[in-house]
């Protein structure tokens, strides 16, 4: 699914580390979607902290409405300044930590060859 | 005696991102429960802004998919499939013109397309044969495998195919990554590799077959399971000595049921006469 952010944010990397752990298809599915509800909630949490309570309103309004990804990142870049920075500051935080347990991962599956 | 998990690695990370992912659910939530309730009490439906399940005080009222909904969606696929079973020989041989004239009129009728055999006095050498899983495709110079995905969860799902060592018999999809475009990716992620080269009249006439079959715009249906996408030609092959008629990109073969266990199956495909590209690509709904 692509999200207003989906162009903001790089999985690559992340992406190519998990494939190093050699999972099976399930284990993979698993983890994809624990990765994807925690960058969801992040992002999501951080730019609504950033809006009025009627902004929020608005903002539902038109995701439900179903307003496409570029008229929901207008609306927001007009109500929040430097929005579409804030969200690419916020996911580098997220590579990073997330990574590092991708890392943690791969030095306990290489200690078992 | 220790017993240590085969998949200690997996583990360690599934418990720490399982905490995580409650971690980050619970801190949206406790930020932002009030704006959510007042938004479902006035009917807005707040769970569309987060279409991830198990989201907990907005159910009652979000706008999700049915019991009802979802089998009536598989009643209709398998409606198809009982509609389309008597009107196929019991092995995947050609089609007789006959045959072919019942199933395209069966298909455009039911999926409201215009379906057919021949367009523009061309047609391929079978409609019904073996369909195979193929890999991505290389889109713009500069691509990857990753880049193909807009979730981690895509990349589950379709990631594991890989990407073919070769472009496309038309290249890349296009010219560069700024020029890349919505329509561009939805080809790719719906592209099927057929036997241009078997279609009568190729040799004969290549440049000409080699327009009409860029991103040539096809229904493929599962006659098992009804299951039904619209996809564009994107390849040319596989080759004859593969025993496949066609293949199928993974997405294509996961919207015709055919993704788990061989990848391959037997498969009805026709051209779509859209002139005004009005069809979708991807799956049918019924």
């Amino acid at each position: 699914m692509k999200y207003f952010y989906s162009h903001l944010i790089k999985t690559e990397t992340l992406l190519s580390r998990l494939d190093e752990l050699k999972l099976s298809r399930e284990q993979k599915l698993y983890l994809a979607k624990q990765l994807d509800e925690i960058i969801h909630h992040e992002i999501m949490d951080a730019v609504l902290l950033k809006l009025t309570e009627e902004d929020k309103r608005i903002l539902w309004t038109k995701m439900v409405a179903g307003s496409s990804n570029d008229i929901l990142l207008e609306f927001l870049n007009e109500k929040v300044d430097n929005i579409e920075k804030e969200i690419t500051v916020i996911f580098a935080a997220l590579e990073d930590e997330l990574g590092q347990d991708i890392t943690e991962a791969l030095v306990l599956a290489n200690e078992r060859m | 005696m220790y017993f240590t998990s085969h998949s200690s690695h997996y583990e360690h990370l599934r418990k720490k991102w399982t905490q995580k992912r409650k971690n980050s659910r619970d801190k949206f939530f406790a930020n932002h429960e009030k704006s959510l309730r007042r938004a479902a009490l006035g009917g807005l439906g707040g769970l569309v802004l987060l279409t991830t399940p198990g989201v907990p005080g907005v159910a009652a009222s979000a706008p999700v998919a049915t019991n009802s909904t979802v089998r009536g969606e598989e009643d209709n696929n398998i409606l198809l499939a009982q509609s389309l079973k008597g009107l196929l020989p019991t092995k995947t041989v050609s089609l007789t013109p006959e045959e072919e004239e019942k199933i395209t009129a069966l298909l455009s009728q039911k999926l409201n397309l215009e379906v057919s055999v021949r367009l523009s006095g061309i047609r391929l050498n079978k409609s019904y044969g073996l369909i195979g899983g193929e890999q991505h495709l290389y889109r713009y110079p500069g691509d990857n495998l990753y880049q193909h995905f807009n979730s981690a969860t895509d990349w589950a799902m379709y990631g594991s195919a890989g990407i073919a060592p070769h472009l496309g018999a038309w290249g890349y999809f296009a010219p560069s990554k700024d020029q890349f475009t919505q329509e561009d990716s939805q080809r790719e992620k719906y592209y099927l590799a057929v036997q241009t080269f078997l279609a009568p009249g190729f040799a004969e006439n290549v440049d000409k077959y080699r327009d009409f079959f860029k991103f040539r715009k096809m229904l493929v249906v599962n006659p098992l399971s009804g299951q039904a996408v619209v996809a564009v030609v994107g390849d040319a092959g596989p080759a004859q000595w593969t025993g496949k008629d066609l293949g199928g990109s993974p997405e294509v073969m996961q919207a015709l049921g055919l993704a788990s266990g061989p990848r391959k199956g037997a498969v009805l495909y026709f051209f779509i006469d859209d002139p005004s590209n009005i069809a979708p690509l991807g799956p049918v709904k019924i």
